[in-house]
């Protein structure tokens, strides 16, 4: 089926809908002069009653309202609306809205029609809207109606069913001035309804109040108080409902026929309805007639869509007959009874007796029931655009609720308007009419109206309700005094006074507790540290350093280097004085015996042979001269090499000032190498007491083999440590002199035990020197070129001497330069502090 | 108690090696005496000491040569070349010593001729490492220390370069050099005491047993 | 026995009994609180770092045997390396191990192959990890360098008997951005490490290293006692100034 979607909501309608099921706008553009399409199913309004026309138009002026509104409805209540406005169309409006609804006849209605006696309508009811706050529901005082009302519209209807009335025949303009309420039969004047008739149906229908009794909630949509009324709000149908007489109801003498019949044949809605005898058959039943097919569409929440025809009562008209059966038997006052008394004739006998439609049928049980009159007089279940027309928000959702359509039924069907002459009429209204009529004993002898099953099955407020609480007792109260005398519902002012109470100041002064108040801290800490820009740690870079340390090296390179390059090897060493330390050094020295061995132990690592180079060449060359024979001796593995290379290395300088020391000082006869003490400085404990056990291989010889060195010429003699001349230390470590001195020096038995170390490690070794354990002392290159002066050994370090001062000077530059910089760094911190302050 | 045996052997070694030194040395071998057993004793708990710390140094010497071996092996990143170069010279080496003996001149030139050269080179590179970290002294640590260090950094390698050397002729300078030159003998002195406590007590842990370095 | 060998008893005796008695007094009595020192506050964080990073660390052990005088500072190493061996325990990367003298290398094998064990992490040993660098001084630091460049080491703990050439390592660590604490027993490289290093630790700062590292009451004991001893060196000292002063003045002869 193809899509014909709504330009104002864009939902999908069926293809021959002419408007939207949904928000009611025009689906199809209309061409100049075009007027809507007038749903199929109208019936001339000249056959149709005017009270009927007008509950119909009442009913079905609600696609105006939706149109001006443009709101989205339930699909129940567009189809309503559109067929009530098929219906509505399908008549003449009268510009009277109680006199256009009266005397339509026809079901050709313009669309202007209906906008007139809308209008009119609510021109009424804004004249007599009270300024209330109530959005929902209009005033209880709106909602009032006098029994005096309730009576005529009783009358209206008992006259109307008694006698063939003209539909064409206009009714009387409503007495309210404010009418601007149009009816959808107003631009058809039923030419033929009796004028006396419309004014006095007009006139009922006008004085019809909505007072809506406030019971509850829910039934106070239905329930109708029939007290008396000020203004109505919905002006046409309150000239409806109080021409009903609800509350009232005509004396049981005056009760129309049709009503009549309602009571005594309750049954009657079964049967078929006789077509109204030798009266002129309205047009809207003879729609039913000639469109039978149109009542037989699949409406399952509107069963009564049988067509009418002119020999039988319309399906719907006998279920609406049995379903308005009044209650009470008595109680024939239900407007809506009075309705459809006009078809009673048609009823025949047999048709059942409708159903007792009662405003509690529609509630749930305890709730009372409310009369048809007050089911007419109600405004909210009646339709939203009446409410619209009061200028009173409704629950529309409420009234949705109650007329919730299935959802089977295409929504854009247009069905006849015969099928649904009742179209629009809540049947909560007409519970609520009834059972305030009931409830004022107003309308005696009316059967309480009875809901036909296909309006029971509409209505959902036993679905959506459930199983609504009763109303409170209180709550069914009717207040007896005052400006509320007559409701229902009334909130006791009694109670209110008692209960009422002064409300209790709260503080606005949030009380926080310590904890919460730390939490707070801390939270908001947290969320100021988060927008606060991390500080990043700036990086170091590796070039600069890198490029720093290559720039040192470079310098101290030259410094190094360019001296001993210019200067020259016997330059005297300038700025060296021998110190005291020097000289008893020297004096030692001087003081050694030729005759006995002197140990050398050379403990020193490769790395400090520069130093010990030149701090122990000139003590060694003095050794030579003096034909010294030398014991040699290391707690390092790489000693004897380092031994033997000094060895060699004075002897050869030796050679240069004095070629004959090679032969008068061979090594290999005055020297000899002991070798290595195994386990290092652990072992000097043994070889202070045991020295030929401590070492005794050797490096061996040439051939590998191990070698007795105890067995040579230099140390045959020599048993013990004190049978060397002394001990001579050459070392560049704080630990093996300390244990050498420890361990070594008690075994000497006060042969001088003298030391040649490195600049590092003679502050830690003068408090021996101090305290005599160590003879003397020379250190570092100072003291080894300040021992060649005093010697007279050739001065080979007087280059080195120059290089090494200023390898110190640019020392010093460093480190003086390191903290100018710092200075530097600090003073400009400290500026720029003050200056961001 | 972890490694009790361990522990009591330790303990038993220390305290006679620890009695010898209080006992006096002198040992007459024509009367023996005490003194000459704990002698006795403690010179064979030292030899084996000392052959244990030969072997432990070829132990070492060993793993290490293994260690490199290892690195060569291994796959990817983790590959060190270098660590066959060290092999390389390690077995050559080896294969010299054994072959010309370490008492031949020409394995201890060529033994010296690398090994000298290399340890002075990473002297020498501790000279520029020093001279680097002497610069940045003050940026890197601060306080009276620090300023004390540089202050007594600069004075004494005035002193070293014979600067004030010609001061020393006369007596009241001299007078001051030379305590100058003793200001940092205190010192020392005050450190090494401090760290000979702290040996004594390690000592004194591993003879109580309290510290077992050994797992046993 | 000479006077020094009296001197030496008495402070051995000393100690032992200050040890023993503050040791059982400690059940009874609170645990002195230790003085902060950055250095070990700097050490946790960085033993943290490490094991969150998964980088290692490396323990130098220094080149002192322990059967010489200055073994001492090679017993507090292989102590912090037992500990730093159960903290890094949870780390992807086990320590590293290094020593310039061969039984210390056996040792710290040693040390790692029992602290796995009993942490029931055997599977973590390595013998690799416990090696020796080099047998001199300056071969070790030739052998320690590639470790310290080449094997994601991210802190380091130079503990021991140490030369001036240890600053070595220290710039090499400084060039990885790795941690360095550094402790030695010698003078000179306690020298050195004050400009070199991040956390150098001076003088007898060595030896409380295993009574900040670990909770052990022994260590916390010897440090307290050695305070004390502290005390009754720089006490003889005085008495031994004052009298060295006073004697002459009284008319006495020097000692």
């Amino acid at each position: 089926m193809a899509e014909n979607r709504c330009p104002m909501c864009g939902k999908s309608n069926p293809e021959e809908a002419q408007r939207c099921v949904f928000c009611q706008a025009q689906l199809k553009p209309l061409a100049g002069g075009e007027e809507p399409q007038q749903p199929s199913f109208s019936f001339s309004s000249s056959d149709e009653s005017e009270w009927l026309k007008s509950l119909r138009h009442a009913v079905g002026e609600e696609p105006s309202f939706s149109e001006e509104t443009g709101q989205e409805e339930p699909d129940w209540l567009a189809r309503i609306r559109q067929r009530a406005q098929t219906e509505r169309q399908s008549t003449d409006g009268d510009k009277n809205q109680l006199s256009s609804w009266l005397s339509d006849t026809g079901g050709e209605s313009s669309a202007a029609g209906e906008e007139d006696w809308l209008n009119q309508l609510r021109a009424v009811t804004s004249v007599s809207q009270e300024t209330t706050e109530e959005p929902l529901l209009p005033s209880q005082e709106e909602r009032r109606m006098t029994t005096g009302e309730l009576r005529d519209v009783r009358d209206r209807l008992s006259r109307i069913a008694g006698e063939p009335v003209d539909l064409s025949a206009g009714v009387s303009p409503a007495p309210q001035p404010s009418e601007t309420v149009p009816s959808s039969a107003e631009a058809e004047q039923p030419p033929q309804a009796p004028s006396g008739e419309t004014s006095d149906l007009t006139e009922w229908l006008r004085s019809l109040e909505y007072t809506g009794v406030e019971q509850s909630s829910e039934e106070a949509k239905f329930s109708i108080p029939l007290e008396e009324s000020t203004e109505l709000p919905y002006s046409g149908l309150a000239e409806f409902t109080g021409e009903s007489e609800l509350g009232g109801g005509p004396p049981e003498g005056e009760q129309p026929d049709w009503l009549r019949a309602f009571e005594e044949a309750p049954t009657a809605a079964e049967t078929p309805s006789a077509p109204m005898s030798g009266e002129e058959t309205p047009d809207w039943l003879k729609a039913f007639e000639e469109a039978p097919s149109v009542e037989e569409a699949p409406s399952t929440t509107e069963p009564a869509s049988a067509p009418v025809s002119d020999e039988e009562t319309p399906d719907w008209l006998l279920e609406l007959a049995q379903t308005f059966v009044p209650e009470t038997p008595g109680d024939q006052t239900s407007p809506f009874v009075a309705r459809v008394s006009p078809f009673a004739e048609e009823i025949p006998p047999q048709v059942e007796q409708p159903k007792e439609v009662t405003a509690s049928a529609l509630q749930p049980a305890a709730q009372p029931e409310p009369t048809a009159e007050a089911a007419l007089a109600r405004d909210v279940d009646l339709t939203d655009w009446l409410a619209e027309l009061e200028g009173e928000a409704i629950d529309k959702e409420a009234i949705s609720k109650a007329f919730i359509l299935e959802e089977e039924q295409p929504p854009s069907e247009e069905l006849p308007a015969a099928s649904y002459p009742f179209a629009g009429i809540d049947a909560d209204l007409l519970g609520a009419v009834e059972a305030e009529a009931s409830k004022e004993g107003g309308l005696e002898g009316l059967a309480p109206a009875l809901l036909p099953d296909w309006l029971q099955a509409l209505r959902p407020v036993e679905a959506v309700l459930g199983e609504t609480p009763a109303a409170s007792e209180e709550e069914l109260q009717v207040e007896r005094a005052g400006p509320l005398a007559g409701l229902r519902g009334v909130l006791p002012a009694d109670r209110l006074v008692i209960q009422y109470r002064k409300p209790p100041i709260y503080s606005i002064k949030l009380r926080v507790t310590e904890k919460q108040q730390r939490h707070i801290e801390a939270l908001s800490d947290l969320i100021k540290a988060e927008g606060k820009p991390a500080d990043i740690k700036r990086e170091n870079l590796q070039a600069p350093r890198r490029l720093l340390r290559l720039t040192l090296a470079l310098i101290l390179v030259l410094v190094l280097l360019i001296p001993l390059l210019v200067s020259s090897p016997s330059l005297t060493p300038t700025g060296l004085v021998p110190g005291e330390e020097v000289r008893s050094f020297y004096s030692q020295m001087s003081l050694m015996v030729p005759d006995r061995p002197l140990l050398v132990a050379v403990d020193y690592d490769a790395g400090y042979l520069g130093e010990m180079r030149f701090a122990a060449t000139g003590v060694i060359e003095n050794l030579m001269l003096k034909r010294q024979r030398l014991a040699l001796v290391s707690t390092v593995p790489s000693g004897p090499l380092l031994a033997n290379d000094l060895l060699e290395r004075a002897q050869l300088k030796l050679t240069q000032v004095e070629p004959a020391i090679r032969q008068g000082y061979a090594l290999p006869d005055r020297t000899v190498t002991l070798g290595y003490l195994p386990g290092g400085i652990t072992s000097l404990q043994e070889f202070a007491t045991f020295p030929r056990r401590a070492v005794f291989a050797g490096l061996g010889n040439v051939a590998g083999e191990p070698q007795n060195v105890w067995g040579h010429v230099v140390v045959q003699d020599v048993h013990r440590l004190s049978d060397f001349a002394g001990l001579l230390l050459i070392t560049d470590r704080v630990d093996t002199a300390r244990a050498w001195i420890e361990q070594v020096e008690p075994a000497l038995e006060r042969r001088p035990f003298l030391v040649i170390t490195s600049a590092q490690v003679a502050p830690m070794l003068t408090p021996y020197v101090d305290s005599g354990q160590i003879e003397a002392m020379i250190w570092g290159i100072s003291g080894g070129m300040a021992y060649e002066q005093l010697a007279g050994v050739p001065p080979h370090a007087a280059a080195y001497w120059n290089a090494y001062r200023y390898g110190m000077y640019v020392g010093f530059a460093f480190i003086l330069s390191g903290v100018l910089l710092r200075s530097i760094t600090v003073a400009f911190s400290r500026r720029r502090k003050p200056n961001e302050a | 108690m972890r490694a009790p045996f361990s522990t009591a052997l330790a303990i038993a070694f220390g305290l006679v090696v620890l009695l010898g030194y209080f006992i006096p040395a002198p040992c007459d071998p024509a009367n023996p005496g005490l003194s000459c057993t704990f002698l006795g004793i403690r010179v064979v708990f030292l030899d084996w000491g000392a052959i244990l710390a030969g072997v432990a140094m070829l132990v070492g010497i060993v793993n290490l040569a293994l260690v490199h071996w290892r690195k060569v092996r291994m796959a990817g990143k983790e590959r060190d070349l270098l660590s066959a170069v060290f092999l390389l010279a390690f077995l050559i080496t080896l294969a010299a010593g054994f072959w010309f003996t370490p008492a031949d001149v020409r394995f201890q030139r060529a033994v010296l001729s690398i090994q000298t050269p290399v340890e002075i080179s990473l002297m020498a590179l501790l000279v520029v490492t020093l001279a680097y970290a002497s610069l940045r002294l003050l940026q890197r640590r601060s306080g009276l220390m620090a300023a004390s260090f540089v202050i007594s950094a600069l004075v004494f390698l005035l002193l070293m370069s014979g600067l004030l050397g010609l001061f020393q002729q006369v007596p009241l300078l001299r007078e001051l050099v030379n305590l100058i030159n003793r200001l940092p003998l205190a010192g020392a002195r005050g450190i090494l005491l401090g760290i000979a406590l702290g040996s004594l007590t390690a000592g004194l842990r591993i003879l109580l047993g309290a510290d077992r370095p050994y797992s046993g | 026995m000479s006077i020094s060998a009296v001197i030496g008893l008495v402070f051995l005796v000393l100690g032992v009994g200050l040890m023993l008695i503050f040791f059982f007094a400690r059940r009874t009595q609170p645990a002195r609180p230790l003085r902060s020192i950055s250095a070990f506050q700097r050490l946790r964080r960085a033993l943290g770092l490490a094991v969150e990073d998964g980088k290692r660390l490396h323990v130098s052990l220094g080149q002192a045997s322990i059967l010489n005088s200055n073994g001492a500072s090679a017993l507090v190493g292989l102590s912090t390396l037992e500990r730093v061996a159960q903290l890094s325990s949870l780390g992807d990367r086990p320590p590293v191990a290094t020593s310039g003298d061969g039984t210390l290398a056996i040792l710290s094998q040693d040390t790692l192959r029992s602290t796995y064990r009993r942490l029931g992490a055997f599977d973590m040993y390595d013998p690799d990890r416990g090696r020796l660098a080099g047998p001199t001084p300056f071969a070790y630091i030739a052998g320690a360098l590639p470790v310290i460049s080449r094997e994601q080491v991210s802190a380091n703990l130079l503990i021991g008997n140490f030369g001036p050439e240890a600053a070595l390592l220290c710039e090499r660590a400084e060039q990885q951005s790795a941690f360095t604490l550094a402790a030695s027993d010698a003078l000179p490289a306690q020298a050195a490490l004050y400009a070199s290093a991040q956390e150098p630790l001076i003088g007898e700062e060595l030896f409380a290293i295993p009574a900040y590292m670990q909770g052990t009451p022994i260590y916390q004991v010897s440090l307290h006692v050695q305070d004390i001893l502290r005390w009754v060196v720089v006490g003889a000292l005085v008495i031994g100034a004052i009298f060295q002063f006073i004697v002459p003045l009284l008319g006495g002869g020097s000692p």
